[in-house]
């Protein structure tokens, strides 16, 4: 058959490459006479473009009617795999390692964060009300940071939060085993302590509370939790306000300052109340 | 004034646009050669109209101008000339101008150098895609996203940039290296249309844009390591690559691209990758489009937030036209595109390249995926998802190493077929460089076995880079360094350097974290660091907190935290002691309380991080040889034979 009964896109591929053959050919040449191939090396290379320029030869006069059509290569089937497997591996990946997008958090990537700043972005989160956001990332850092008191405080101020003392105080004994002067596990557990409803317990939590005004003079924090458990649970407005007064002296923020000034107020005119009726 | 006249500018420029548009359509129309130049008159208007805009914008910057909008919104009284002047690029309209600067500068470029080509269909085609892209830009400038809208009445002080954009001088440069990285990629693009458009699919068009390409490609690299460094100085988190999706958005380009630059060769030499090229070159500037939907559309939330506009549908429709419009004419061509022939062998150069694309375009695919998805989720159901840093590492460490494993085999390989036995004897002098650098590594405490094999392969490829300079030198002398082949291995030097920093500073960074009382000390990894003092100080409107820190045998060093009035939250500005050995990192991690004389300050401990700057410089080099033309005395005889043969 001549090349006219062979279907036009092969013979023009057959042709194309012919051609690219025969240009290799050249090329190979002029790599050889510019001395980037070893006689070895060309010897191989050139019979190996000759063979297929004969075959290619060959093929573009060979008489066969028709194009017989071409079954799908194994080439095929194995890009397909290798395409399937990137697929399949990728999507695992992301499964794997994607999640529900924290506020402040970009769509993809993240910056390695201390634990600090993640705790501070934990406290913006539970200030901000947004509990659930602030549980999922205080439980991230204690993951990676088990023993972070930072951490561990918020977390039992959580849990203390949410009606749930018990973990609440494990994890506060957890920071005083590690520091036993940590004001604000000192201040946390008193505080939870002397709301339970029972005398050993509530002595107890006095106890942390003095004595994280003790070692802390300089905070007011203690100063205003000893304060509402003289008043509200001890019934001892003198020293409840000597707390508060104290807590007025370690630059409370403002509202606070304002609430406690006039809660001072309150108790003293209460207490020059019953002294006058006595 | 500065408003008028930069509204005046913006409309000149989009005259002028559509001028020289014009003229090239009815040119090639009417197939009459002297039409083709009046061509350059339009452009000659519309590179004068986009620089009257771009003055009268620096103009309203350096003068305090609270009469535009986009000054009173990015700029104050009290900012640093160099930063009023960087502010052009440091929020939306103004970052789209300084697109259309650049974009004019390259068709300026291209104009000067193939003005005596403009009656080549080829050329006037490519002109007339550049200038359909200027009408597109210069088009939202005139609209959705102008610059000089004004204020009724002018505040007397401005809100001023995001903080994070005026405290460090790389804000100035790498935007603009970006620009000319992303904008650059439009030469080739364009001249890759016309092929489609014109049926010139050879190689000569390949040839014509070379130079470009790697101009761009060059000043993309320069432009996203730049991003890293001010990443890495400024945002004082420790690092300097977060996969943040703006990021990603300027690496994906760079991934194929750089793809395109190796795959290229085997075209130019070998007549093969056709498609592949076309598609991977036509990827890169529909990435480019794309990574500007990302970082202007406002559909991501990310440190780069600030250029939050309503402009994404546009973007994003120019994004799809430049998609079909690419894929219709490679279809449309499909049959001349075919190459004739295929690889010879796997083990050759060619096969390498071919490796060396495959790979590179699974990075970019990984990348692209883990930064579209959650988009494509939100889209679908609304979840917010966000894809954690481990998707990126752990799917892109071992694609990294292979990378390097073929980097370093590529020059070892023969075009067409390389025998076993060569390639084990030219991969010995490589393979013991690569062996010595990790048993140096080992001695020096690297542990671990993927960082321990890629700080080996980082050594293969820089011994098989010094193997193919040497005998190129011993040719050619110095001449030896220069054309794709000199410096490009150039490049793969610099590129070894970056991955051995990366690598070190990744696999072997130590931190801690200390609260500190002047005069107290604490220990990192071997390096003792001392609180001096701290000092609280306002710098005009701002308060700045410095804690001074001295670092055994380095200096005194501030790691900082300012408040700014018109910032909600405070901005940590980290210090660096910088060595070739390792960087003390010391950030300020909060201002500290009222009363109080105690910091907490976090300390990171990086091996390596400069060689990471040093590759970056390295690999810009072995660009600009890579650009200088290589004529080696092979060349030269070869010229002075044809001269006398031509003679005889």
């Amino acid at each position: 058959m001549s090349d006219s009964q062979l279907p036009l896109s092969k013979v023009s591929k057959l042709e194309e490459e012919r051609d690219f053959l025969l240009r290799s050919l050249d090329d190979l040449d002029r790599e050889y006479a510019s001395g980037e191939l070893t006689d070895r090396e060309f010897g191989t290379l050139r019979g190996d473009y000759t063979r297929r320029v004969a075959a290619v030869v060959r093929s573009l006069a060979e008489t066969e009617p028709g194009e017989v059509p071409v079954a799908i290569s194994g080439r095929f089937w194995r890009w397909f795999a290798v395409l399937v497997s990137v697929g399949v591996l990728s999507g695992f990946a992301l499964a794997q390692f994607s999640g529900l997008r924290a506020p402040g958090e970009t769509i993809s990537g993240e910056v390695d964060r201390s634990p600090r700043s993640r705790l501070s972005n934990a406290e913006q989160l539970f200030f901000a009300e947004e509990l659930e956001a602030a549980r999922a990332a205080i439980e991230e850092i204690l993951r990676d940071s088990p023993d972070f008191s930072g951490a561990l405080v918020l977390s039992a101020q959580m849990h203390e939060r949410a009606g749930d003392p018990l973990p609440a105080i494990r994890q506060l004994d957890q920071v005083l085993q590690q520091s036993p002067e940590h004001v604000d596990a000192l201040t946390l557990r008193g505080w939870i302590l002397v709301r339970i409803n029972d005398q050993d317990l509530q002595e107890e939590g006095i106890r942390n509370l003095d004595n994280a005004v003790s070692q802390h003079p300089d905070s007011f924090d203690p100063y205003v939790f000893r304060g509402f458990v003289a008043r509200e649970l001890q019934g001892d407005l003198d020293l409840a306000i000597r707390m508060y007064e104290l807590a007025l002296d370690h630059n409370p923020p403002p509202a606070m300052r304002t609430q406690l000034k006039a809660t001072v107020e309150e108790m003293r005119s209460h207490r020059n109340s019953v002294e006058k009726s006595r | 004034m500065t408003a008028l006249l930069g509204t005046l500018g913006v409309g000149i420029a989009l005259v002028g646009a559509i001028g020289a548009l014009a003229s090239l359509i009815l040119a090639l129309g009417s197939g009459r050669n002297e039409r083709h130049s009046r061509a350059f008159f339009w452009i000659a208007i519309m590179v004068s109209g986009c620089v009257v805009a771009v003055v009268a914008m620096e103009v309203a910057l350096l003068t305090d101008d609270f009469s535009l909008d986009y000054v009173t919104s990015n700029s104050t009284k009290s900012t640093p000339i160099l930063y009023k002047f960087a502010t052009l690029w440091g929020a939306l309209e103004g970052s789209l101008l300084l697109w259309a600067l650049v974009l004019c500068v390259y068709v300026s470029a291209v104009s000067l150098s193939f003005r005596d080509q403009i009656s080549d269909r080829l050329v006037a085609w490519a002109l007339l895609t550049m200038l359909a892209i200027c009408v597109f830009f210069f088009g939202l400038l005139a609209g959705p996203a102008d610059p000089f809208g004004t204020l009724s009445t002018p505040p007397v002080d401005g809100d001023g940039l995001n903080p994070l954009l005026r405290n460090h001088p790389l804000m100035a440069i790498h935007p603009v290296m970006l620009y000319f990285g992303y904008v650059g990629f439009t030469v080739p693009f364009s001249f890759a249309i016309a092929a489609l458009v014109t049926g010139r699919l050879g190689e000569g068009w390949l040839m014509s844009t070379r130079v470009w390409t790697l101009i761009a490609w060059g000043s993309l690299s320069l432009g996203v390591l730049l991003g890293a460094w001010w990443s890495y100085e400024v945002l004082g988190w420790g690092g300097y690559w977060a996969w943040d999706p703006v990021e990603n958005a300027s690496f994906l380009p760079w991934l194929t691209g750089t793809a395109f630059i190796h795959s290229v060769i085997v075209q130019e030499r070998r007549g093969m990758l056709r498609v592949w090229n076309l598609s991977l070159l036509l990827a890169t500037f529909a990435l480019t489009i794309f990574g500007t939907f990302l970082t202007r559309s406002g559909v991501i939330e990310s440190v780069h937030e600030f250029s939050a506009s309503s402009l994404g549908p546009l973007l994003l429709g120019f994004f799809a036209v430049i998609l079909v419009v690419s894929v219709a004419l490679v279809g449309w061509r499909g049959d001349q595109l075919r190459s004739p022939g295929s690889i010879d062998s796997p083990l050759s150069r060619e096969g390498s390249f071919l490796a060396n694309n495959l790979l590179f375009a699974l990075f970019a695919f990984i990348v692209l995926l883990g930064t579209v998805f959650p988009l494509i989720v939100e889209a679908i159901n609304g979840d917010q998802i966000a894809v954690g840093r481990p998707y990126f590492d752990r799917m892109l460490l071992p694609i990294g190493i292979t990378l390097l494993l073929v980097m370093g085999l590529a020059p070892l390989l023969t075009w067409r077929s390389t025998s076993r036995q060569v390639l084990a004897t030219r991969a010995l002098g490589p393979a013991a460089c690569g062996a010595v650098v990790m048993g140096a590594a080992v001695v020096m405490g690297a542990e671990g076995l993927g960082p321990v094999l890629g700080i080996g392969l980082g050594g293969f490829v820089i011994g098989a880079a010094l193997r193919h300079l040497m005998l190129a030198c011993r040719r050619n002398g110095w001449r030896g360094l220069t054309g794709r082949s000199g410096g490009g291995m150039v490049a793969h030097v610099g590129v070894s350097l970056l991955a051995f920093g990366f690598i070190a500073s990744t696999a072997f960074s130590e931190q801690g974290e200390f609260q500190l009382r002047p005069g107290e000390m604490a220990s990192v990894a071997g390096h003792q660091i001392t609180f001096v003092e701290l000092t609280d100080a306002m710098d005009g409107p701002n308060r700045v907190v410095r804690a001074v820190i001295d670092v055994e045998g380095r200096g005194r060093y501030s790691p900082a935290i300012t408040q700014y009035p018109t910032f909600g939250r405070p901005i940590s500005t980290p210090s660096v002691a910088t060595s070739f050995v390792d960087d003390v990192y010391l950030s300020l991690i909060a201002i500290p309380e009222k009363g109080s004389d105690s910091v907490v300050i976090r300390v990171l401990i990086e091996p390596l991080v400069a060689w990471i700057w040093v590759g970056g410089l390295v690999v810009g080099l072995g660009t600009l040889l890579a650009v200088v033309p290589f004529r080696g005395s092979r060349g030269r005889r070869r010229e002075e034979q044809a001269v006398t043969e031509q003679a005889s």
